[in-house]
């Protein structure tokens, strides 16, 4: 069904891009539209990048189709509109009202194609008194309530800011709502007939990330405060107390999560009983919550005996919660990742390739379009798609 | 207005977060939500707040599923649904009898989605896992914390994100059989999701053999980037500078004027801005920098944390927060869906139910159990 979906992408944050190649990898026709003398507001041109950047560009834009178009004349605009009126979808991050972008407004189009779904990313959505202020993965990230959540130890909180979580992570979420909006968007077509205008505010979306704090509020709880240096690594990545924590092996860290009672149980085992773990304050997991500093403590000297994956492994053969802390490095040699053939190859121009990442569903049915040709150039398929160069 | 998942009924047998938070966002979009728990087995977050956003809208009816006749009503009501969810440890559902190959039997157009931490097929298939720690199994932790620090703090939370890209896959193959007819089964990996958007993070390793060090506060696509001091205790404002004509306005806005005509990204330049930037913000409380930036037009938010963002009426205003009549008869603002269709679509925003509120509609007048029955199935514990 997908491969007779079109849809335009116009617009460069990761957002739109990232939205693009998952309908792109689901089959769709996705046709980058880019513009000659008209400005579209850019996160991530290409020029002046690291070849990591680029490459990264070209993985998000794989499986695409590229036009570009000049709009100064009259040529220009029916290619527009043409391509308009022949479109299932439009995703795009063009909020601002020049007049230049009216041609693509929704306004415009749907009064020519009824059936289209329009999916609009931005910051905090066109409605309301913040409908102006500019967003970034960064900001919008410290403004969503998910940064003090995320530092580890901090020794001096006047001096050390909250940090945002890297490689763009709120953009790439905001790009997988889209899509899911978008899924029942089409779903909702299928149906009625009818197409309609899918608005994302970035913001909300990040936002959406706390739903368990924002339930917290609604019940009148409170917000922790940002942890301290005493907390250690056991509060890392959103472990708190004796539910779990990072620690120190011989060769990095490892992340173990004995939560329940009989998971202590065998985690005890495996640390081989030792004296300490008797002491009538671990013998609850509320115990061992309040007295987690001195447990952290007292596991650490076993665990930076051994190696993390070591420890991971004789934890998971008896089935306790646990995991190397990996570097990406780590990732790409993984056995699981490996065996499920997870990664992709991405051909590069000089003839070499890179291993992407892939999708996390094995889809018994649908086909997808996974590998997808290289990205595109600039204008690659005007002939093709305008019939013109 | 038409919901887009109107008419569409989901079983769902999932638990813990990324699951039910999956199914909440199809609940709320029109689907009916059938969960499925039992109190010999209650799902682990339920007597807190949470459960009462992650369950928002469903139907919960009480079915233990260890028993025979309670699996055969599972059948049964997987007979008469479009999807299917669990995310059980691996195996334990095709042991119960309720794996895709038995449920396909009885509904062949079914949609059955399996999630688990790191897939049901290879080497560690079996293993214990929980999203957190799977945040550092993938690497995904080691992209965040300070520039130059150990790369082991937080990114964002695995589970409500998982949460997401479940309910798009479940959205996709709606759609595969709304135009094939087919049913299909998904085999869903945690990890492999939070890798799914480390595209950056693993082209950098293999390009220069390194890891792509924490940014922080820092940023590639930004001229000048960064998160200061306001007004306050443990108050922060952010902002991103995308451009020259920006660089310039917030050089004159705090005072900068020396380095008003430098290149941003230039250190020097870079760190005695940085002194006029946080000596302007510290005169600020975080939406009065904020407020000050975004009217030059340049990026700017305060650094909140989530009591901040639920005091802030701007959810409200746009409908993300809703007024919700908890199951405890409170009035309450709770979270809805992030996205907003223009056409008069309201989101089905309902309070979480208790475990069992749904029983009598769920079993007697969807599945047809008479009453003596009924009881029956209540006496001897198989609904509980």
């Amino acid at each position: 069904m997908f491969n007779k979906l079109k849809v335009l992408e116009i617009g460069h944050d990761i957002s739109t891009l990232y939205c693009g190649r998952i309908l792109s990898i689901m089959g769709a026709e996705v046709i980058k539209v880019e513009f000659v003398r008209c400005e579209i507001p850019s996160d991530v041109s290409p020029k002046n990048r690291s070849e990591s950047q680029k490459e990264f560009l070209a993985a998000m834009n794989g499986g695409k189709k590229a036009v570009r178009i000049d709009l100064s004349g009259d040529n220009g605009k029916r290619d527009v509109q043409n391509l308009l009126n022949n479109s299932d979808i439009i995703i795009t991050n063009v909020v601002e009202g020049k007049e230049q972008h009216s041609i693509f407004s929704y306004s415009e189009v749907k009064q020519t194609n009824k059936g289209l779904v329009y999916l609009l990313f931005s910051a905090f959505g066109t409605r309301g008194r913040r409908s102006k202020w500019k967003g970034t993965d960064l900001t919008l990230f410290h403004m969503s309530g998910n940064a003090p959540g995320l530092i580890g130890p901090v020794s001096e909180p006047q001096k050390e800011p909250p940090v945002r979580a890297g490689g763009y992570q709120g953009e790439f979420l905001s790009g997988l709502t889209g899509c899911t909006a978008l899924m029942m968007a089409i779903f909702r077509r299928n149906i009625t007939g009818a197409g309609g205008y899918v608005e994302i505010s970035k913001y909300e979306a990040l936002v959406n990330q706390t739903i368990a704090g924002l339930a917290n509020m609604a019940f009148g709880g409170s917000a922790p405060e940002r942890d301290l240096e005493k907390v250690k690594e056991a509060s890392v990545g959103g472990m708190v107390g004796a539910i779990g924590g990072v620690l120190p092996a011989k060769d990095g860290y490892v992340a173990i999560s004995p939560r329940e009672d009989d998971q202590w149980d065998r985690w005890v085992q495996l640390m081989g009983e030792p004296e300490w773990s008797r002491e009538e304050r671990f013998s609850s997991r509320s115990g061992r919550e309040e007295n987690h500093e001195e447990l952290w403590d007292l596991i650490a000297l076993w665990t930076k005996k051994f190696s993390k994956h070591e420890i991971a492994q004789s934890g998971q053969d008896k089935h306790i919660p646990c995991f190397p802390v990996n570097t990406v490095e780590d990732l790409l040699a993984d056995e699981q990742f490996n065996h499920r053939d997870f990664f992709i190859d991405m051909n590069l121009t000089d003839g070499g390739s890179l291993r992407i990442p892939g999708v996390p569903y094995k889809l018994s049915r649908m086909p997808m379009n996974l590998v997808g040709s290289p990205a595109p150039e600039s204008g690659q398929h005007n002939l093709e798609l305008l019939g013109h160069s | 207005m038409r919901l887009p998942l109107d008419g569409i009924r989901v079983l769902d047998l999932s638990w813990i977060i990324a699951g039910p938070t999956a199914t909440r966002l199809l609940a709320i979009m029109g689907a009916e939500v059938v969960k499925i728990g039992s109190s010999r087995r209650p799902d682990p977050s339920y007597s807190g707040p949470a459960f009462h956003s992650y369950n928002q809208s469903k139907h919960y009816a009480s079915i233990n599923i260890a028993s025979e006749q309670g699996v055969e009503i599972v059948r049964t009501l997987a007979s008469l649904s479009d999807v299917v969810i669990e995310n059980f440890a691996t195996g334990v559902i095709e042991r119960r009898g309720l794996g895709y190959q038995e449920l396909r039997k009885l509904n062949p157009s079914i949609i059955m989605i399996s999630s688990s931490g790191v897939g049901h097929t290879g080497p560690k298939k079996d293993h214990v896992a929980y999203g957190s720690l799977l945040q550092h199994y993938t690497g995904w932790n080691s992209q965040s914390g300070y520039p130059g620090g150990t790369p082991i703090k937080g990114g964002l939370w695995a589970d409500p994100w998982v949460g997401m890209e479940l309910a798009m896959v479940i959205a996709t193959c709606l759609n595969y059989r709304a135009s094939s007819g087919e049913g299909q089964y998904v085999d869903f990996s945690m990890a492999e999701a939070l890798v799914g958007s480390m595209a950056m993070s693993v082209i950098h390793q293999q390009i220069t053999g390194q890891p792509l060090l924490p940014q922080g506060n820092e940023d590639y696509f930004d001229l000048h980037s960064g998160v200061y001091p306001c007004e306050g205790d443990d108050r922060w404002v952010s902002l991103s500078v995308r451009s020259l004509e920006q660089w310039r306005s917030l050089c004159d806005l705090v005072g900068a004027l020396e380095f008003k005509s430098e290149n941003p990204k230039n250190t020097l330049s870079k760190r005695g801005a940085n002194n006029f930037i946080s000596n302007w913000t510290r005169q600020h409380s975080d939406l009065e920098a904020t407020e000050a930036l975004q009217s030059l037009g340049i990026a700017s938010a305060p650094s909140w944390n989530v009591y901040h963002v639920y005091q802030d009426d701007f959810l409200k205003e746009s409908n993300y927060l809703v007024e919700t009549e908890t199951n405890d008869g409170e009035t309450r603002f709770m979270p809805g869906v992030p996205w907003w269709f223009d056409d008069g679509l309201t989101p089905n925003v309902k309070a979480a139910p208790k475990l069992g509120r749904d029983n009598r509609l769920i079993f007697r007048d969807l599945l047809g159990i008479e009453d003596k029955e009924y009881l029956g199935l209540v006496k001897s514990k198989v609904l509980e």
